[in-house]
């Protein structure tokens, strides 16, 4: 056998490829010696190499398929002379017409699309097409059906375009940003001049916008048709004009074929998948949803491609159902994380246009090319209020300086709060009014550059900013006033601030009350609302009444197991904690548990946050096992929901610590205690209400411990920072003046105990009545006080 | 039809399953169930009437394998040993439809020649696949894993990471063989082109 080693040949065919051709010959020399056949073999093999032929690259299926199919000579009054390309729906010729004289497209639809029904539709709608002139789409000349042995052969004769995919014309020109954008700006407004007209593309990609270098001049009869527009032609570095045209406009529409039943046909020769420049609303499968915004989406995402030079979306040999999962859920990989540059404006420009909901669009593909316009011009964009989580996220790293941790979790909170909010908010209520306070909300925290201001910028700062747009936004639409108030105090509610939050509760119920009917949904949550934050004040008889209110609304129009019906079930239930009205709360509390359990299962937050306030009650009413066995459930489940550090956890943490606190356990309430002071100071800072509550109940168990240095200093601060959030005439206020004066009492610090007991007496008297036990209690901690003094115990 | 469907799935995924667990009996019972599919997804492909169920046009074994596989049932090991049936079971149906092509024009399709030509620079070079089939069977005589790479890619329109679970090598490895088996290939069919 005189056949060479394939081994040996492969191995040094691979070494040799890979170096310089200069060197191959030595090394082959020192290789394979005395041994001239394998030599030659290799030396044959390397020349057949590197060929640069496309062999074997194409699958076998494709070449065969094409190979089996025969050309017609002439389709209607079009002399046929080249297959330009070919897809799943039918292949697209070029061809010659006679009068006028000209080059064509002709796009052939397979025969067996040509169904009755679509027949039909297709001689309809081609009259529609022709009457589209623009000079950034290619011009359909003719849509008619031949008739051939195979059957009826509908067709389109349009403007053959000699260009290059869009994406490829920017990447090989190397054009620059604002060629890109210009060119752009320029398919924008072709899209638009053909949604004018009432026709949307469905299936724009880049594939189908083709970029001429100078104007065409195979008789194509288009301009003079259509006013300029309004954006000079781009011009690609060599000078030439760079003139976007759009190919089968409303093809998609004709043929009833949308992009997941056919691969389209592209002028270009390729066979492009449409999938990855399809919008949720076309994979979701429902064709009354697709709309001119599902244009405006693809726009977005060849846009995303035009600037990063790669698609948004890559669907390799991806399952349809894997594709469309990724196409609802997913959004594609930041544009700045492929160049930091397209960070700001450009990045949300392409979120805008390829946002999931298609409200949250641009409305019109005019808009978008407007706002592409005004970055080029230096002027603010639009965008900027719509991808707000994403906006205030940046807000928040923008303001890391002062704006600590917290505020990121809490403004990312927020946001989630408002976007879920509006959600079912749409649901019941007609858009434009969603639309105007989400631009408002956006708006208000987009409006900030703090480069601008020179300082940093907290988020309650901003906030209180945007208060004073209200009225001129919305003095005129009542209800929209109230929305918009309904957000804000919803934003001041998660950053602690109750009080101001308070003002826009009162009056969104107000404004309601007035328009509406009290069964409104709409009015039954600003009671809600009002009656959630009276509770958190502490003023829970006035909490009361709107709660119950609220509640039995819930039911009523909700239904006794919704969502929000529970919630507020829970929030009375806590009110009447708080009125010590625990045998009460305690029934329907574990009711609320028991329907959230079955509704949404024991992990959720809803159901935790029940069972949570379910052992307050418990503990409260004395079932201390109980309540510490719900504790423990409560705190593990929302700690593995939200995390160890979370303000909901460390909140459930500073339950169980109360409890043990409550059973005289300080040793092991202390460390609980300590993790949440040190945990709300990070996450919410210091002056947080539940922050000040965290430290007042360590100063107890310290107290208790009688470590009386720490627990004095830290009662200190607690009570000030406590009177400067609610004022000196709250509850909790007085309580830790009590406390306070019975630590310095410990401490033998009788004049200033004294003097603390007489204020905490007054505010127990107005407060509480005279006859109060509370009151009496503290009136005897006064009279104590005074004896020792009396007797020189005071200092 | 729906029950039937399901029975053949549930075959399909076993034997490949068992395939997959080193089973080299289980592909003489697969090629059957398969090979029908093949052939009808193979034809539909060549007369240009996917319903584009997958998104390359050329993944035809993808849509065998979404269609006659249970996915969840099968680790990504059982996933590649399909691949690699489909993609031989696509060679011999494509080549077969060759050389009943070639009988035909051999009955006088004039037509049809001149045409192919045209077509050249839609589809890249025209392979002649019975030459190729042929060429290919000597490849495998020399390397059976060179051969099979290109059956995996060419034939099968797996993508190299794909035919490289396939056979259970490197994803260097298959780039490598690819890059031998292509220049032997390209070699051997052009002498023979010449002689």
């Amino acid at each position: 056998m005189n056949r060479v080693d394939h081994d040996r040949v492969t191995e040094l065919f691979l070494a040799a490829r890979k170096l310089p051709r200069s060197d191959r010959g030595a090394f082959l020399e020192q290789q394979c010696g005395s041994d001239d056949a394998l030599r030659r073999e290799i030396e044959a093999l390397l020349t057949h190499d590197d060929a640069d032929d496309g062999f074997l690259e194409k699958p076998a299926i494709e070449t065969a398929a094409v190979a089996s199919r025969s050309i017609p000579e002439r389709i209607g009054a079009y002399r046929v002379i080249r297959l330009l390309g070919e897809g799943g729906m039918g292949v697209v010729y070029l061809a010659e017409q006679r009068h006028p004289f000209r080059r064509v497209a002709l796009k052939v639809m397979l025969s067996a699309w040509a169904s009755p029904r679509m027949l039909k539709r297709f001689e309809h709608e081609a009259q529609v097409l022709a009457r589209l002139q623009h000079p950034g789409i290619a011009q359909i000349f003719e849509a008619a059906i031949a008739e051939s042995p195979a059957g009826s052969q509908p067709y389109f004769a349009m403007e053959y375009v000699e260009g290059r995919p869009i994406t490829e014309f920017a990447r090989s020109g190397a054009l620059s940003l604002r060629e890109r954008l210009g060119l752009m700006i320029r398919v924008c407004e072709a899209v638009q001049h053909a949604h004018q007209k009432g026709v949307i593309h469905r299936d724009l990609k880049p594939a189908n916008i083709l970029v001429v270098e100078n104007r065409p001049t195979d008789g194509v009869d288009v301009a003079g048709t259509e006013p300029a527009p309004s954006t000079a032609p781009a011009t690609a570095g060599s000078g030439l004009l760079a003139l976007p045209k759009i190919l089968d406009f409303g093809i998609a529409r004709i043929t009833g074929v949308d992009g997941h039943q056919a691969t389209l046909l592209t002028q270009a020769g390729e066979l492009v998948g449409t999938l990855p420049y399809m919008s949720p609303e076309q994979v979701g499968g429902d064709s009354t949803q697709v709309d001119t915004r599902s244009d405006v989406y693809a726009l977005g995402l060849i846009l995303y491609e035009l600037l990063a030079e790669r698609p948004a979306h890559v669907f390799d040999r991806v399952g349809l159902t894997d594709a469309a999962r990724v196409i609802q859920e997913t959004e594609p990989a930041p544009l700045s994380s492929v160049d930091r540059s397209f960070r700001g404006d450009i990045e949300n420009i392409v979120a805008k246009a390829i946002h999931k909901d298609r409200h949250r669009r641009y409305q019109s593909a005019g808009e978008m090319a407007a706002d592409l316009q005004r970055y080029l011009d230096d002027q603010p964009i639009v965008a900027r209020s719509t991808s707000r989580i994403y906006q205030l996220r940046k807000f928040a790293r923008r303001n890391r300086g002062l704006v600590v941790a917290a505020c990121i979790a809490i403004v990312a909170l927020t946001a989630g709060a408002i976007v879920s909010s509006w959600q079912a908010v749409r649901a019941h209520r007609e858009a434009r009014r969603a639309e105007k306070v989400n631009e408002f909300l956006s708006r208000m925290f987009v409006a900030i550059d703090p480069h601008a201001h020179g300082r940093e910028i907290s988020v309650l700062e901003v906030v209180k900013r945007a208060e004073q747009d209200i009225e001129p936004t919305f003095g005129t639409e009542p209800l929209l006033e109230a929305d918009i108030r309904d957000e804000i105090a919803a934003i001041y509610m998660r950053l602690g601030a109750l009080a101001e939050a308070e003002a826009h509760y009162v009056a969104a119920l107000d404004i309601r009350g007035r328009e509406l009917a009290p069964t409104h949904p709409d009015a039954i949550a600003s009671a809600a609302n009002l009656g959630t934050l009276r509770s958190k004040q502490g003023r829970f008889s006035e909490a009361e009444p709107l709660l119950r209110s609220a509640y039995d609304g819930r039911r009523t129009t909700l239904g006794p197991d919704h969502p929000d019906t529970l919630v507020t079930m829970n929030d009375l239930a806590t009110t009447l904690l708080g009125l010590g009205k625990a045998a009460e709360a305690e029934p329907l509390c574990r009711a609320a548990v028991t329907a959230q359990t079955r509704l949404h299962g024991e992990a959720h937050l809803n159901t935790l946050t029940s069972t949570s306030n379910l052992a307050n009650i418990l503990s409260a009413v004395g079932k201390s096992d109980g309540a510490e066995v719900l504790f423990q459930r409560a705190a593990a489940g929302i700690e593995t929901q939200l995390g160890p550090s979370h303000p909901t956890t460390l909140l459930n943490v500073a339950n169980l610590a109360r409890l043990l606190k409550e059973q005289n356990r300080y040793d092991e309430a202390e460390p609980l205690q300590r993790r949440v002071v040190d945990g709300f100071a990070e996450r919410l800072g210091r002056q947080h209400p539940d922050s000040v509550i965290a430290r007042a109940n360590l100063a107890m168990m310290l107290w208790r411990q009688d470590k009386l240095d720490e627990a004095e200093s830290m009662y200190r601060a607690a009570r000030d920072d406590f009177a400067a959030i609610f004022g000196e005439d709250h509850r909790q206020v007085m309580t830790l003046t009590t406390q306070l004066a019975l630590v310095l009492e410990k401490r033998s610090k009788n004049d200033e105990a004294a003097e603390l007991l007489r204020t905490a007496l007054e505010s127990h008297r107005r407060l509480l009545g005279d006859d109060h036990p509370r009151t009496k209690q503290v009136g005897e901690h006064l009279e104590r006080v005074r004896k020792k003094l009396a007797s020189g115990g005071g200092r | 039809m729906g029950a039937s469907r399901m029975s053949k799935t549930e075959a399909t995924t076993r034997w490949l399953r068992d395939l997959a667990d080193g089973d080299s009996v289980a592909a003489e019972k697969l090629i059957p169930l398969i090979y029908d599919d093949l052939r009808r997804l193979a034809a539909r492909y060549l007369r240009r009437e996917r319903s584009d169920h997958t998104l390359q046009p050329t993944a035809l074994v993808n849509e065998a394998y979404l269609r006659l596989v249970n996915r969840d049932d099968l680790s990504w090991h059982g996933r590649a040993q399909f691949f690699a049936l489909a993609a031989r079971q696509i060679r011999i149906i494509l080549v077969d439809h060759a050389r009943k092509k070639k009988a035909a024009k051999r009955g006088g399709d004039a037509a049809r020649l001149s045409l192919d030509a045209s077509l050249t620079p839609v589809t890249g070079p025209d392979v002649d696949l019975i030459a190729l089939d042929e060429a290919l069977a000597a490849l495998a005589d020399r390397s059976e894993r060179q051969a099979k790479v290109i059956e995996l890619r060419f034939f099968g329109g797996l993508s190299v990471e794909e035919a490289a679970g396939a056979l259970n090598v490197s994803a260097t490895t298959v780039k490598d063989d690819w890059a031998v088996a292509r220049a032997w290939l390209r070699r051997r069919l052009g002498e023979e082109g010449a002689t």
